[in-house]
């Protein structure tokens, strides 16, 4: 009996450990690595900002968001054209990296000034795979994941994580590594099999992805899923869709109840875990568009 | 056909096996079902475990003509493993289909193979005893 009540209590433990206990391991370093330039010393003025409901664009950055209609689903794409890789940044839930640390990517999105943001890689969500974020290495422990580096040219590179350690990435230049994946588009070709999926996902869901089209300009998409108006992607589908907007290498990002695409302060997708409210979920971290 | 005591008891944990596995094939139905397509094979196949391992096993135990025992400390322990190895299952299954991890789940596999070799070892000593027994010209109940 006595074990019994040891394997529940461990059991709920566990349950806990996984969902609820919030651990923070370290505090985010700095948001402003390459740029110099907080989000609150930028002068908004001084930058000629052109804002309507689709687009933004200043002396530094350009984002044109469409919306499209492919396989019953609603997707999102943000085109987005830099001055400087400097623009191109990743913020963390909380400005804390660790366990259970998480706020929706609105609010996150809020908190750094961010013009376009999308939900990142969830790497709350495990326990192993790379996490470089603006330039800090927060955790080197290998997973079987693709991994996103993504270089302080802008460049972006698949990453095998078998084959390179998260150091040697930090020293080859990256800026952000992302440990979800897997690569949709690698050198202009379709990544994934037409029966891949994340983990053992069947079915077509919201996603997020990310891909780079040539020097200093990418897409940021988020498709919607799980709802009448929209059923979802799957990889094979999304891989498809951004090899059509003309991406050398594109990438996805934690999907489900997690994609959320966020422009100019509002939420333009609709993001739901179970396909009947339309709510936003917490979520690790963020990749962002901002100064 | 003559059915001990013993065959009965036998039974009966047959049978609460296959209420758990019933259990558990209902449980991980409705947790796939709103699971949006993500599966794990730790979910769906936990009721395996109960259902080998515990009814079908306690069910040829009981079909047997001369049952040599009682549920022995080693049977309590043997439980007790198939209950690790069926709450390791079902909350891998939970974290596989979330999409998360966490290391605790290494613990199940680990304490349920340990407890299971020392029920084995309990088994094979009271085998042992019993035909020590037996050699010396001594009887065991039935």
């Amino acid at each position: 009996m006595v074990f019994y009540i040891v394997l529940l209590v461990f059991t709920v433990y566990t349950l806990l450990d996984t969902f609820v206990i919030t651990r923070v391991y370290s505090n985010e370093v700095s948001n402003n690595l390459s740029t110099g330039i907080s989000s609150e010393d930028y002068n908004t003025d001084s930058h000629n900002i052109t804002k309507t409901a689709n687009s933004y664009s200043d002396d530094n950055i350009e984002i044109t968001v469409t919306e499209y209609e492919q396989n019953d689903t609603v997707i999102y794409v943000a085109d987005v054209r830099l001055s400087s890789a400097s623009y191109l940044k990743t913020a963390l839930a909380n400005g804390a990296y660790g366990k259970n640390v998480t706020a929706k990517t609105s609010e996150i999105s809020e908190s750094v000034g961010a013009i376009l943001a999308i939900n990142g890689d969830y790497y709350g969500a495990r326990e192993s795979g790379y996490v470089i974020r603006q330039g800090t290495l927060y955790r080197n422990t290998p997973s079987d994941a693709d991994a996103l580096a993504i270089y302080s040219d802008g460049t972006f590179e698949i990453i095998n994580q078998s084959e390179i350690s998260a150091e040697e990435l930090l020293e080859k230049g990256a800026v952000n590594v992302f440990s979800f994946g897997p690569a949709l588009v690698e050198d202009g070709d379709i990544a994934v099999d037409q029966n891949e999926e994340v983990g053992r996902a069947m079915a077509n869901n919201p996603r997020t992805a990310i891909g780079i089209i040539d020097d200093l300009h990418y897409v940021f998409v988020v498709s919607d899923g799980r709802t009448q108006e929209s059923t979802g992607l799957s990889l094979y589908q999304l891989a498809g869709f951004m090899k059509s907007l003309g991406v050398k290498t594109a990438y996805n990002f934690d999907g489900g109840g997690s994609s959320t695409f966020v422009f100019n302060g509002e939420i333009m997708n609709n993001p739901t875990t179970n396909g009947k409210s339309i709510k936003e979920r917490s979520v690790s971290d963020i990749v962002y568009i901002g100064y | 056909m003559f059915i001990s005591d013993i065959n009965k008891k036998f039974l009966r944990i047959s049978f609460v096996y296959f209420c758990i596995s019933l259990f558990l094939i209902l449980f991980g139905a409705v947790y796939e079902y709103f699971s949006h397509g993500v599966y794990s094979y730790f979910m769906i196949y936990a009721f395996c475990i109960p259902l080998v391992f515990g009814a079908f096993l306690y069910f040829i135990k009981a079909l047997k003509a001369n049952p040599s025992k009682l549920p022995s400390a080693s049977d309590i322990l043997y439980s007790a493993s198939i209950a690790t190895f069926t709450v390791g299952s079902i909350l891998k299954g939970v974290l596989d289909i979330y999409g998360t991890t966490n290391r605790n789940t290494v613990a199940y596999p680990i304490i349920g193979s340990a407890i299971l070799i020392i029920s084995a070892i309990l088994a094979l000593i009271n085998k042992f005893n019993k035909n020590k027994e037996l050699n010396n010209g001594g009887y065991y109940e039935k």
